[in-house]
């Protein structure tokens, strides 16, 4: 396979691919390049020795020289549940295998300038359950696929300090998929509910989708240096990006509920009546559970993270990082339905994260690389916010891999990391508007867990 | 950019106890708590009918509901009890006056669901009513009520029930197959709507069958009928020789009602059961101002329904104590058969009215607010909170005994 080819199937493979899954906090993934997978995303003081600085710090591309290829994907298999305070029933989560692809191409020649172009997914999210799971009224499908396009320059201001950055385009596809609670609905106008009346709580008698995409503008900037012969240092920022969804599509579906009624109901209607028949005309043409039109927005939260790594070890580097992502900037999530269809704005108040982040990497004589790496971060989501659209949790991460020189010109890059929480107590249903956060709180009515098999292969070519 | 210290502390924390989160989790901390009865009480429900939904004197509202033995019972073995909770002044609102059958000024038909209790998981679904052919009647059953509706919402008792993917069951589908008929008519004709053993069996059976379908390790008790004789809104017939009571009875009744000679010592209804409404009715012009203790009265020429309506002769108590034993002896073998415990009330009951204060004997009709006693409500057929407790105990005890819990009394 030539270069070019390889260029143009990772490129294509990043670009169309699937992102998703949670492997960083909240909706965040740090699964850009498995050389720093391996080594605890502990790599913006010591980048690994490929494009994919383009990420993990735009300041330090001046240190590749020459055309540089990096480009891949890392697999991630979630496993989560629910147990549930009720029923002591525990019902996994459906999630589908991510395929989450990278693609970085940086050229450095004579000069003092390096310059490159990086497409790589930082958010993403599929959290999907069963179609018996109690929280499916909240969340039966979210699903989050953020690309950012990332052309980048660096300068090398010195022999031991370089700055660098880029802009950022953004593209964003979102589709949220959520039961409805029959429960919830009024029987007419003013009238009680049909929860009111007996129906109960999560008789799902629809299903709506709401599917769109929008794009957004950010930068980053990072800058790189080496403190003595054995200290360097670097940094990076990448700045908020808010899309917005605005002509996204939501059809309704109307499910079978399977209800009929007993005699003497108190809808006065003939025994045997299915209650279907009485939400049928919602689905009408004229109904509030007709297709049309609808928007959101989601602000994907600015970056900081700063890093030092010794060098003085033979043949080995050791890097410890800080990274901090601006979560606070998720409070809420419109959904605005340009129907009939009720809108409502789902309460997240997510807190600003920090996570901290170690890595070793050790080159034998023969060129391998072997590396490790721990990593550590707290939740985004605040207790009463730990959901079927994302149950978000403290987490930790180990991980190592291994880098393979291929034919002198290539390297292949492979890491496995695994995600650990130890769960979290956590809600199914949705907070009601204007709810306090004691009332969120009593909504927990069960235990998620949450853990994750993360396999990374990556391609490096340098020319 | 401030970070708290504390965020640094909690990152901290959670690398220290990464590896730790690799072998354990805090699920068994955080998540749901065992009952303190046992694992076997993870998620009790309770099928039944009105006296397990906690339905007194002709109503049934949160504070009546909270009351039934089945809350009582979910207390003492620690576990989750979600129920159908009606809101005031009730679904109906219960009779507030014994004499005169009211209810509270204004009250709707019914004050519809409390919001807070519309959930998926009922812990006890049982429906005032209820039948032996109802627990798995998809379309209901000529003994559905709006109360079906406004509990089940569409469903059955056992599916409702296994939405809870229940532990322990307690099955108290106890009264109504001959209770409306035989208690709350008593015409001889009305007895053949009573429903046959073989066919109380059949459908005893097909609710058991789809219980342990849907819970195959599920445990739990079953209950047993209460026999009309020890029903306390039936009185002794002899009870009307009194002339102290006659006249309770006749103030009630609203007027000197004669006393046919069939209900004296000697007469062939004289150990006849007299239902206590009978002077109610009376009252309100539905029935002549006449006692009598076989149909037709001693002279067999009273017209019907004098003496046959809201009396259970002795032929006539026979018949249903044959019928009601039938349902208790295979109620028993079924429990025997699936490994349930069963209980049987009608000692408790006998005991009680023969003590005379928590359950009366005789009615006392100069009392609106207990004329039944003090452990029953104002219909004579529901219990009040004192009789819940009793039956939770003795529910507690044979539970007990069954499983080798130690469930502690009611207080």
């Amino acid at each position: 396979m030539t270069f070019p080819r390889t260029l143009l199937f990772t490129f294509a493979l990043a670009v169309l691919g699937l992102p998703a899954s949670a492997g960083a906090q909240a909706f965040g993934l740090n699964e850009i390049g498995s050389c720093a997978l391996a080594r605890g995303f502990a790599t913006t003081a010591v980048p690994c020795d490929d494009a994919s600085s383009i990420y993990w710090n735009p300041g330090s591309l001046p240190k590749t020289p020459g055309f540089s290829f990096y480009g891949g994907a890392a697999i991630i298999a979630i496993n989560g549940d629910f147990t549930r305070d009720t029923s002591f029933t525990t019902y996994n989560s459906d999630v589908p295998n991510a395929v989450v692809p990278h693609v970085f191409v940086n050229y450095r020649g004579a000069g003092r300038l390096a310059f490159g172009i990086g497409a790589y997914v930082p958010y993403g999210l599929t959290s999907q359950w069963a179609d018996d799971f109690p929280g499916r009224f909240s969340a039966k499908k979210a699903s989050l696929q953020t690309i950012y396009v990332q052309p980048n320059i660096a300068f090398q201001l010195n022999d031991n300090w370089s700055i660098g950055g880029g802009p950022i385009y953004g593209h964003s596809s979102v589709e949220l998929i959520q039961a409805i609670d029959l429960a919830g609905v009024p029987t007419s106008a003013g009238g009680p509910t049909f929860g009111q009346l007996g129906i109960a709580a999560r008789t799902e008698f629809a299903r709506v989708r709401l599917k769109g995409s929008g794009n957004a503008f950010g930068v980053t900037v990072g800058v790189h240096g080496k403190l003595n012969p054995t200290w360097e240092m670097g940094a990076r920022f990448l700045s908020q990006l808010t899309f917005k969804y605005d002509n996204a599509d939501a059809t309704f579906e109307q499910r079978p509920t399977g209800l009929v009624l007993a005699p003497q109901n108190p809808f006065n209607l003939p025994a045997g009546t299915p209650v279907d028949a009485l939400v049928a005309s919602q689905f009408a043409a004229g109904g509030a559970l007709t297709a049309q039109k609808a928007s959101t927005k989601i602000r994907h939260p600015a970056q900081v993270q700063v890093g030092f790594a010794y060098t003085g070890l033979e043949r080995t580097t050791v890097s410890l990082d800080y990274a901090y992502v601006g979560w606070r900037s998720f409070q809420k999530l419109p959904v605005t339905f340009a129907g009939s269809a009720p809108s409502k704005v789902i309460q997240e108040d997510y807190n600003n994260t920090s996570s901290i982040r170690f890595g070793v990497e050790h080159r034998t004589m023969g060129g391998f690389a072997l590396r490790g790496g721990l990593a550590a971060a707290s939740a985004a989501a605040p207790d009463e916010t730990v959901t079927p659209l994302l149950p978000e949790m403290d987490r930790g991460y180990a991980m190592f891999g291994a880098g393979i020189p291929l034919m002198g010109r290539f390297a292949l890059d492979a890491t496995y990391a695994h995600i650990f929480t130890s769960g979290h107590r956590g809600r199914i249903d949705e907070r009601a508007a204007g709810t306090t956060t004691a009332q969120a709180l009593a909504l927990n009515s069960g235990f998620y867990t949450l853990s994750a098999n993360i396999f990374s292969l990556s391609l490096k070519a340098t020319f | 950019m401030m970070v708290k210290m504390t965020t640094l502390i909690r990152v901290a924390a959670v690398g220290a106890v990464m590896a730790l989160a690799a072998c354990s989790s805090d699920k068994k901390l955080l998540g749901p708590t065992t009952p303190v009865g046992g694992d076997i009480f993870k998620s009790y429900v309770a099928l039944g009918n009105s006296i397990t939904a906690g339905f007194q004197s002709g109503g049934i509202v949160d504070s009546t509901q909270r009351q039934s033995y089945a809350f009582l019972l979910a207390s003492r073995m620690g576990t989750q009890y979600h129920y159908a909770s009606l809101a005031k002044p009730g679904c109906p609102a219960p009779i507030i006056n014994f004499n005169t059958q009211a209810r509270p000024t204004g009250a709707p038909p019914c004050a519809l669901r409390s919001t807070s209790s519309i959930t998926d998981i009922l812990n006890n679904v049982a429906v005032p009513g209820a039948s032996s052919y109802d627990p798995t009647a998809v379309n209901g059953t000529p003994f559905s009520n709006a109360l079906t509706t406004f509990i089940l919402g569409g469903k059955t008792q056992v599916q409702r029930a296994l939405d809870a993917n229940p532990t322990f069951v307690s099955i108290g589908i106890i009264g109504n197959d001959y209770l409306s008929f035989a208690v709350q008519d008593g015409r001889t004709a009305a007895l053949a709507g009573i429903t046959p053993v073989a066919t109380f069996t059949a459908n005893y059976d097909k609710t058991i069958a789809q219980l342990l379908a849907g819970a195959p390790n599920v445990k739990g008790v079953i209950m047993a009928n209460v026999l009309p004789t020890t029903h306390p809104i039936m009185f002794a017939a002899a009870a009307m020789s009194n002339p102290v009571f006659k006249a309770g009875f006749d103030a009630q009744a609203g007027t000197t009602t004669t006393l046919d000679p069939s209900c004296t010592a000697g007469g062939a209804g004289a150990t006849s059961l007299i239902n206590t409404f009978l002077a109610h009715q009376i009252r309100v012009g539905a029935h002549p101002p006449i006692v009598a203790c076989v149909p037709g009265g001693a002279s067999g020429t009273l017209p019907a329904p004098i003496g046959d309506i809201l009396i259970l002769d002795p032929t006539e108590q026979a018949t249903i104590n044959a019928i009601v034993s039938g349902y208790n002896t295979y109620l028993q073998t079924k429990a025997n058969s699936i490994g349930f415990a069963f209980y049987d009330p009608n000692t408790l009951l006998t005991t009680q009215k023969a003590a005379g204060t928590v359950i009366r004997s005789t009615p006392n009709y100069a009392s609106p607010t207990a004329p039944f006693g003090s452990g029953m409500s104002l219909d004579g057929v529901h219990p009040a909170l004192a009789v819940h407790k009793l039956i939770a105990n003795d529910l507690i005890g044979v539970i007990n005994t069954k499983y080798g819990t130690s469930l502690t009394p009611v207080p």
